[in-house]
């Protein structure tokens, strides 16, 4: 069957050669994309730091998707790709997504649209126009990078040093887009399509290292239509809040008794169960390692308590434990 | 059956012909847009064919914090080898112990997986996990086509989803790292640790592993996406898979030779000396041997005999040809896991080359003869196991059988020689041969050499300041000298690491001027690039410094050390002590002495064995065993000399620093 793809894929090439395919070719659509792409020059919240990024056109009527960032802590100045310059409105932000719409006083402008489905898979390949170190200025088309999607994956809500309110489907790519001023940037597929939008500079929680990441177009999509709307944002914001401990879940409640906890990242074994307890009737078991709390990791007694504060003690708790080299599903029912 | 799959090679190559064909006559413009969708579906089917053995490996519960970028619990990749459930990962999964290591199998089931064995020398972990599930194994071809510059594809899983992931470069090179990695250009993050390097026929071309070369600092991670990665090349995983399934870990094999030049690249492969216990000593290799290949493999330079060595595991039996007294010989033997730490020795003689008759006729000895250099004594330290029974001007010939071709040679021989054991030394005296016995002296202890009389007689004349910058480097540094360079020679030199926020290396040195003079040691103080902090990526630049500085005095290379203000008793331990320490280690061809204080902490830093040929001492302001640190333990056992210095001040500390060339 593999071998079968193999031969058309030879095929379909081979075809296509002599048949012009429907899309335009490179050098026409980058062109195109580069015409939705602006420069977007903020104040700079803190001393020292670029005080710009990208954007894109998502509508006629002068609406442009961004990066919600401390660039846009004034009224951010938006530059086209023919060099006008326009003071800008943000008319609306979803924090949880990392996105600002801005509005400017133009008609007529070039825009992407939003697709409702993914374009891209990993593999495909992917242009990058944005801003990158301003390089670009005045009418000066943004900068084009060439690249591929590395992976398609969510980002881990895992709590750390270093996170995004962000929780949903990621482009990983394999591009370097992790720079001044690509924030914001438009990521296009090989049909000349919006696939996403450049991410800030983000270190991954779980590994530590830098990502060079883009949030996809259908990701974004009905929230950039509701703030073009005026409705309220319909997104829910997915990084789940702190309960107050009263309302939230603990694990002496639970019946968990860990090991003293006595390191920084004491691993989330259980010491004792507390008779008669949810633990008790699930049937946890002294030295059961804790790995997953409602499929979220638990690298520690620290991060165990502080998943539990989301959790609203009336409702069940899954657990994932480790028993010896056993890997067991447990719910707890308070 | 996973490997049923095989991209038709044909069919493909003749893709990637039409398109090489097409893309430079470049008359359609959208050839290149299809090129990249091509591309992209055939990068996409071969790691597909791949993936159902990839798996993510996860860390639960590690105890400490990560010492670099990469987290110590950072989820990475491992590959299924058969449906036993036995999983081949990279060594960050062990990099600091867990509460549990669990793999993430295609479908998102979770398993405890328990160690197997280790490949320490290739830098690899086997697991094994208990499972009833179906499992893919993947495929490690027996014969690779290295051919550098093909397209090659890092796969991995990625996120709590394990996602695949990859990215896409070329094969960059092959014998990396002493001959035990392939080396490829794709973009090879944490993630990707563990996981395959295939080509675009899916066939495994490696594992993926987390390295840097020599020199570049001690973390493995730390040149994550930086265009440069590696991986173990199949054909040898294939071949080390029985015994790690067994339980056995693998290591690097050592043999114990110690190079006759101090520069590893300079020419000739003769052995200044054989180290105790080892290999070599128990094959019948002899200090003077001229090693002509390994394992068939003809060498030219020590550089070459290290890099032909290093594919080779302990317990390996590698057969070399040698050269001893113009005649070949072979000789068989088995590389050790450890060989005993060196204990060095010393004689407390300052010796020097005699400059071979050069001028006039052609001598005509053999080739081989040439690069064997006088050494003779200029002079004999007091209070040493050479005094009374060596003489200045004495010529040292041999040291028990072993000849003695050049001052490196001589300074290997009494590393790596028996402790408490009496030696002959074949000596020329006054025109006559005579033999002296003497018993050497441990460099570890406390000091108790004291500089020769010639030393504090000379006129040095006027030393002055100078600041020093260097390009690609933001460190102030400046340097205290002598005007004319004639003065004196084999000075020695002091890289003395500043304190963050210690002020100006110039003001610093106003304090050392005098001190410096009067014991003819070079000093140059440095201070760190950034006003809080030592950054690791300043190590090298130290080294830099110091090369730098020796062009502008006669300074022997052998008395370069590297001290921070901690080295002088009653001052305390800071971040520049730390610096000095890993400065030292990882700079160990450059500085043969390093000073700190006792109460350093220790740097995070891999302690690779002391080098004959380097050889770096420790000086630590102590008057007894009993008050050194914790960390002094690993130095020891690593081969390095710890030298108590006692009440030390800064005379102190200069006198043992251009102390360091006696030998």
């Amino acid at each position: 069957m593999n071998r079968l793809a193999a031969i058309t894929l030879t095929v379909l090439f081979a075809a296509s050669i002599s048949d012009l395919p429907a899309e335009a070719p490179l050098g026409t659509w980058v062109r195109d994309a580069q015409k939705r792409v602006v420069k977007i020059y903020g104040a700079g919240g803190l001393k020292g730091l670029e005080a710009y990024q990208s954007g894109f056109l998502v509508s006629p009527e002068g609406h442009i998707a961004t990066a919600w960032s401390y660039v846009l802590d004034v009224e951010p100045v938006v530059l086209l790709d023919d060099g006008r310059r326009f003071e800008s409105k943000i008319v609306g932000f979803e924090p949880s997504l990392e996105l600002a719409v801005l509005k400017i006083e133009a008609t007529d402008t070039p825009f992407f649209e939003l697709n409702e489905e993914p374009t891209v898979d990993w593999g495909d390949p992917v242009i990058a126009v944005s801003n990158l170190f301003n390089i670009a200025t005045g009418n000066e088309p943004a900068s084009v990078m060439q690249g591929t999607v590395a992976s398609v994956t969510d980002l881990n809500a895992r709590r750390g040093t270093f996170k995004t309110p962000y929780r949903g489907k990621v482009l990983i790519l394999d591009l370097i887009a992790n720079n001044p001023g690509a924030a914001g940037g438009a990521v296009i597929d090989s049909d000349g399509q919006l696939a996403g939008m450049l991410g800030k500079e983000l270190r991954d929680s779980t590994t530590g290292v830098w990502l060079n990441y883009a949030v996809p177009a259908d990701a974004l999509r009905t929230t950039i239509g509701d703030i073009i709307a005026g409705r309220k944002s319909t997104v829910i914001d997915s990084a789940t809040a702190m309960l107050p401990r009263k309302d939230s879940h603990n694990p002496n409640a639970l019946g968990l008794v860990m090991v003293p906890d006595v390191l920084e990242t004491t691993p989330a074994y259980i010491d004792t169960v507390s008779t008669d307890s949810p633990a008790a009737r699930a049937s946890l078991r002294p030295d059961d390692l804790i790995l997953l709390v409602n499929g979220q990791r638990v690298d520690s007694q620290r991060t165990l308590r502080s998943l539990l504060r989301t959790i609203d003690r009336r409702d069940n708790v899954e657990l994932t434990v480790q028993r010896d080299t056993q890997i067991l599903p447990v719910t707890l029912q308070p | 059956m996973l490997r049923s799959f095989k991209f038709s090679g044909t069919s493909l190559l003749s893709l990637i012909i039409i398109v090489c064909v097409c893309v430079p006559c470049a008359a359609p413009a959208h050839a290149d847009t299809e090129y990249r969708q091509a591309m992209a579906k055939a990068v996409r089917a071969a790691a597909k064919s791949v993936l159902p053995a990839v798996v993510a490996v996860e860390i639960v519960g590690t105890a400490q914090g990560p010492a670099g970028e990469v987290e110590q619990d950072a989820p990475t990749s491992g590959v299924m080898i058969d449906t036993d459930g036995y999983v081949l990962a990279s060594s960050i999964v062990v990099r600091r112990p867990a509460a549990s290591i669990l793999i993430v199998l295609p479908d998102g089931s979770r398993h405890a997986a328990k160690v197997v064995s280790r490949d320490y020398h290739r830098d690899l972990v086997l697991l094994k996990i208990e499972t009833s599930k179906e499992l893919s194994a993947i495929e490690f071809p027996s014969k690779l086509d290295v051919q550098i510059g093909k397209t090659t594809v890092a796969v991995g899983r990625f996120g709590n989803t394990a996602s695949p992931i990859i990215s896409r470069g070329v094969l960059s090179g092959v014998e990396r790292l002493d001959g035990v990695a392939l080396q490829t250009d794709a973009r090879v993050s944490a993630a990707f640790y563990g996981g395959p390097l295939i080509d675009l026929y899916g066939n495994v071309m490696g594992i993926l592993i987390p390295a840097v070369a020599g020199g570049a600092g001690s973390d493995p991670t730390g040149w994550y996406d930086s265009g440069i990665a590696f991986a173990i090349p199949s054909d040898v995983i294939l071949t080390k898979l029985e015994r790690l399934k067994s339980g056995t870990d693998i290591k690097r094999g050592l043999i114990g030779i110690a190079s006759k030049t101090k520069d590893p690249y300079d020419d000739g492969t003769e052995i200044a000396a054989v180290r105790k216990r080892s290999p070599a000593e128990v094959s019948g290799i002899k200090a003077g041997d001229e090693v002509i290949e390994i394992d068939g493999k003809a060498v030219r330079r020590h550089q070459e005999i290290k890099q032909a060595l290093g594919r080779f595991d302990a317990g390996e039996t590698i057969r070399i040809k040698l050269r001893r007294d113009g005649k070949e010989i072979d000789i068989t033997t088995e590389l050790a896991e450890t060989i005993p730490p060196l204990q060095p020795q010393r004689l407390g003689v300052l010796v020097s080359e005699l400059d071979s008759e050069s001028d006039g006729e052609q001598d005509d000895k053999e080739q081989a003869d040439d690069d064997i250099a006088t050494v003779v004594v200029d002079s004999v330290l007091s209070g040493t196991p050479a005094e009374s029974k060596i003489k200045a001007g004495d010529q040292l010939l041999k040291f028990g059988d072993a000849k003695i071709s050049s001052v490196t040679a001589l300074r290997s021989l009494l590393m790596s020689a028996e402790p408490e054991t009496e030696v002959e030394l074949s000596i020329t005296r006054a025109g006559n041969d005579e033999t002296v016995r003497l018993t050497p002296a441990m460099v570890a202890g406390p000091s108790v050499m004291q500089p020769p009389k010639a030393w504090s007689g000379a006129e040095s004349g006027d030393w002055a300041t100078e600041e020093l910058k260097l390009p690609d480097s933001g460190n102030a540094a400046a340097f205290v000298a002598p005007k004319a360079t004639d003065a004196q020679q084999n000075l020695g030199l002091l890289l003395l690491l500043m304190n963050p926020s210690g002020g100006s290396p110039t003001e610093v040195l106003e304090n050392w001027r005098e001190a410096a003079k009067a014991a003819g040691v070079v000093i140059c103080a440095v201070a760190p690039e950034d006003s809080r902090r030592w950054q690791p990526k300043e190590i090298n630049a130290i080294g830099n410094f110091a090369a730098a500085v020796m062009k502008k005095a006669p300074i022997n290379p052998n008395a370069v050390a590297v001290a921070a203000p901690g080295a002088i008793s009653g001052t305390d331990a800071e971040a520049a002590d730390s610096m000095a320490l890993a400065v030292a280690v990882s700079q160990s061809s450059t500085f043969f002495g390093v000073s700190v204080s006792p109460k350093t902490r220790s740097p995070a830093m891999r302690v690779k064995e002391n080098d004959p040929s380097s050889s770096l001492q420790i000086l630590l302001p102590l008057s007894s065993e009993k008050e050194l640190p914790e960390w002094s333990r690993a130095i020891k056992k690593a081969g390095y000399p710890v030298v108590l210095g006692g009440d030390t001040d800064t005379t102190a500390l200069l006198n043992w620093v251009r102390l360091l060339q006696a030998i």
